[in-house]
C-alpha cells in the first residue's frame, strides 16, 4: 500500500510541476459546463420523455454521464498510458526491479490518474449545480459506491490494454474503441432507447449501460437500492469477469516481457 | 566532484557463510530474432534465435569488485537483467547470496540493485530528494530510517545542498551519482553497474572511478559487478575480470594476470637509426619480427615497434646489440597491451574452442 501511495504522490508532483497544464484542465472543464447546459436545454423537449426513468430532464441526465464518461475514460485509459510513459523513461523496469508487489505497483502508477479524475468529476457536479443541477445529495454515497464498481470494471480492460502494451508496446485503438464503445452503446450521452436497433443489441453487453442506469435512478431519481440491485449486481459480475481477464493478461504480459527481455524495450 | 567519505555506509552485521555473492551455473538466454513481414508470411513456424548468454557459469565472491568486459552485443547487459530478476534464463540457474533468481525473485530483489547505463530511470520534473523518497518506499524502507538513509547516501555521492533541485537541471554527472545513490538506498549486497561512466567526462569518470573503490566497494563492503568498455575502470577498479564474446565467457582472471597470459611482449624503440643494418641482422636472426615505424618525430627521432620472441631476456641482448652496433637509442620500453587488444586476443584464442563446445 505504500509503494502504491509514493508512487501516486510522485505521479502528483510530476503533474503539478506542469502547472498551466494543470489549472488549465480544470478551467476548461469547469467552463465545458456551459454550452453542455445550453444545449442540454435545446435538447431537453425533444428527449425528455425517452429519458424517463434515468432523470427528469437532460441536463441532469448529461451531467451524470459525463461524471461516468471521465471516470470510464481514466479507468481505462491510465494503466496503459502510465506503462508506455514507465516504458519510454525508462523508469518502468526499475520499478519492478523493486520487492514492491506488481498489483501495488500497478495502482500506484494508475492512482493518481483515477484521483484526478474523480476530482474532475466534482469541478463537473459543482459546476453544474450552479447552472442548477439538481440531484439527490444525500444518495451520492450510494451513487459513489456504483461509480467505483463502474471504475474497477473498466480498470480491467484496462489491465488487458496496459498487458498489450507490455507485450507488444503499442495497444492501437483498444482503449479509443472501449471508451467510445461503451459510451456509445451504453447510454452515457443520450438514453439508449435512441440507439438503432442493431446496435442496442450490444447494450446488454457493456458493463456501462448497468452502472449509468443505476446511479442516474439513485441520484437523480430517488431509487431505493433495493430497486437498482439487478443492476448492481450485474455490474458486479462484469466487474469480476474483467478483472480476472485483466489479472491473467497482465500476468502473461509480465511473463512474457520477462522471458524476452523486453520490459525496458520501447 | 566531493565527494564525502562516510563510515555510515558499512552493511549491518552479515551472517557468516562461504556462499558467494553470486553463483552462475550454465546460465542461458537467447531471444527471437524479430522477422519482416513477407519472411513471417513465408515461413510463419519457423523462428531464428540469437544467443545472448550461452551456458555461462562462474562465481563472484562477496566484496568482489568484478569486471565484465567484452565488445557490443556480448551480453553482459542480458546478463545484468538476468541477475536483477528483470529477465528470466531459458537454461540453467543463478543465485544472490544464496537465493535463486527465478524461485526467490523478490529476495534476489531485496540485495540486489542494478544501475542502467543511461540516465532513464530517473523522474526528471522531481527533486533528487523525491527520487530518493519513491525508491526508498518501494524498497520498504520507512519513516526515520529511511530519512536518514537518504540523507547518507546523499553525502556519499556529494549531492547534498542539491537535493532538492529537480533532477532535470542536474548535469550527466549529477544524474549518474544520483542513479548510483538510489541504488545505494538498500545497502545492496551486489550492485550491479552497467556502463556507469558512458556519459562521463575524463575528470569526472576518473572521479567516479576513486568513488566507486573508496565508498562503495570500501567501507560498505558491496560486491560490485561493473560492465565496462573502458580498460582504465577494469583495470584500476576490478580484483578479477570476466570476458564476454557472443555470449560465451572466454576467460577469467585478475585483469593483469590475464593482461600477462595473453602480452605478447612488444617493445618501443626510440632511434634516429631506423635504417640501420643492425635492425635487419636482428630480424634474420629471429631475435626480433614484425617491425614497423609508429611515428616520426621533426627532430628525426623515430619510434619503432617490434615483436621479442624471447621476451625480457632477449630484449635485453636486442637492446645490446644495438648499442654495439652503434645504433643510437634513446628509449626501450615493453608495451603494455591495451584491453581492447587483451579483448580481442582473447575473442580470438577462445572464439573457436568456444564455439567447438
Amino acid at each position: 500500500m505504500r509503494s502504491a501511495l509514493a508512487l501516486i504522490r510522485a505521479n502528483f508532483l510530476t503533474a503539478a510541476s506542469y502547472r498551466v497544464a494543470w489549472i488549465m484542465s480544470i478551467a476548461g472543464l469547469a467552463f465545458q459546463i456551459v454550452p453542455t447546459y445550453y444545449i442540454s436545454k435545446v435538447l431537453d423537449p425533444v428527449l425528455g420523455a425517452s429519458i424517463k426513468g434515468e432523470g427528469s430532464d437532460y441536463f441532469g441526465f448529461l451531467v451524470m454521464g459525463t461524471v461516468a464518461y471521465l471516470l470510464l475514460s481514466a479507468a481505462v485509459d491510465s494503466l496503459p498510458r502510465a506503462l508506455e510513459r514507465g516504458i519510454n523513461t525508462g523508469t518502468l523496469e526499475l520499478i519492478f526491479s523493486t520487492p514492491s508487489s506488481v498489483p501495488s505497483l500497478l495502482v500506484g502508477l494508475t492512482g493518481y490518474e483515477l484521483l484526478w479524475a474523480t476530482a474532475r468529476c466534482f469541478v463537473v457536479i459543482g459546476a453544474a449545480a450552479v447552472f442548477g443541477f439538481h440531484a439527490h445529495w444525500m444518495r451520492f454515497g450510494e451513487a459513489a459506491v456504483i461509480l467505483a464498481m463502474i471504475v474497477a470494471t473498466y480498470f480491467g480492460a484496462g489491465m488487458v490494454a496496459g498487458a498489450i502494451m507490455i507485450a507488444y508496446r503499442r495497444t492501437g485503438q483498444l482503449q479509443t474503441l472501449v471508451i467510445v464503445g461503451s459510451a456509445m452503446v451504453g447510454g452515457v450521452l443520450y438514453p439508449t432507447k435512441l440507439i438503432p436497433a442493431w446496435a442496442a443489441r450490444f447494450t446488454d453487453f457493456v458493463p456501462m449501460t448497468y452502472g449509468i442506469r443505476a446511479v442516474r435512478r439513485v441520484t437523480i431519481d430517488d431509487w431505493p437500492f433495493g430497486a437498482v440491485l439487478a443492476d448492481v449486481g450485474t455490474l458486479g459480475l462484469f466487474c469480476l469477469a474483467f478483472l480476472a481477464t485483466g489479472s491473467l493478461a497482465m500476468t502473461y504480459a509480465l511473463r512474457r516481457a520477462r522471458a524476452e527481455g523486453t520490459l525496458s524495450q520501447y | 566532484m566531493t565527494l564525502a567519505a562516510p563510515a555510515e555506509l558499512r552493511p549491518p552485521p552479515s551472517r557468516a557463510s562461504a556462499e558467494p555473492a553470486l553463483r552462475l551455473h550454465d546460465l542461458t538466454k537467447r531471444f527471437k530474432v524479430r522477422r519482416g513481414l513477407r519472411e513471417t508470411l513465408r515461413h510463419p513456424n519457423a523462428a531464428t534465435w540469437v544467443h545472448a548468454v550461452q551456458h555461462v557459469s562462474c562465481e563472484v565472491q562477496a566484496g568482489e569488485f568484478f569486471g565484465l568486459l567484452g565488445p557490443n552485443g556480448a551480453g553482459k547487459t542480458t546478463l545484468f537483467k538476468m541477475l536483477a530478476t528483470l529477465t528470466s534464463p531459458d537454461e540453467g540457474w543463478a543465485t544472490v547470496h544464496g537465493a535463486d533468481i527465478m524461485k526467490d525473485p523478490r529476495a534476489v530483489r531485496r540485495m540486489i540493485a542494478p544501475v542502467a547505463a543511461d540516465e532513464r530511470g530517473l523522474h526528471w520534473r522531481l527533486s533528487a530528494l523525491e527520487n530518493l523518497r519513491l525508491f526508498a518506499t518501494l524498497y520498504a524502507l520507512r519513516g526515520s530510517e529511511m530519512q536518514q538513509r537518504i540523507d547518507e547516501v546523499l553525502g556519499v555521492v556529494g549531492l547534498r545542498g542539491a537535493e532538492r533541485r529537480t533532477v532535470g537541471t542536474y548535469s550527466s554527472g549529477m544524474r549518474q551519482r544520483l542513479l548510483i545513490a538510489r541504488a545505494l538506498l538498500i545497502r545492496p549486497r551486489v550492485l550491479l553497474l552497467d556502463e556507469p561512466t558512458r556519459s562521463l567526462d575524463p575528470v569526472s569518470a576518473r572521479d567516479f572511478r576513486q568513488f566507486l573503490r573508496a565508498e562503495v566497494a570500501g567501507p560498505a563492503r558491496c560486491t560490485v559487478v561493473l560492465a565496462t568498455h573502458s580498460p582504465e575502470e577494469a583495470l584500476e577498479l576490478c580484483d578479477r575480470v570476466a570476458v564476454l564474446n557472443k555470449g560465451r565467457l572466454l576467460a577469467v582472471g585478475p585483469a593483469r594476470a590475464l593482461e600477462r597470459q595473453y602480452s605478447d611482449e612488444r617493445y618501443r624503440v626510440r632511434t634516429r637509426d631506423a635504417d640501420h643494418r643492425a635492425w635487419r641482422e636482428l630480424e634474420r636472426r629471429g631475435s626480433i619480427d614484425r617491425v614497423l615505424v609508429a611515428d616520426v618525430d621533426v627532430d628525426g627521432w623515430t619510434s619503432m615497434e617490434c615483436h621479442v620472441p624471447g621476451g625480457a631476456d632477449e630484449a635485453a641482448q636486442v637492446l645490446a646489440a644495438l648499442a654495439a652496433a652503434g645504433v643510437s637509442v634513446a628509449g626501450f620500453e615493453r608495451l603494455e597491451l591495451s584491453l581492447a587488444d587483451l579483448i580481442e586476443r582473447i575473442v580470438r584464442e577462445r572464439a573457436p574452442e568456444a564455439s567447438h563446445a
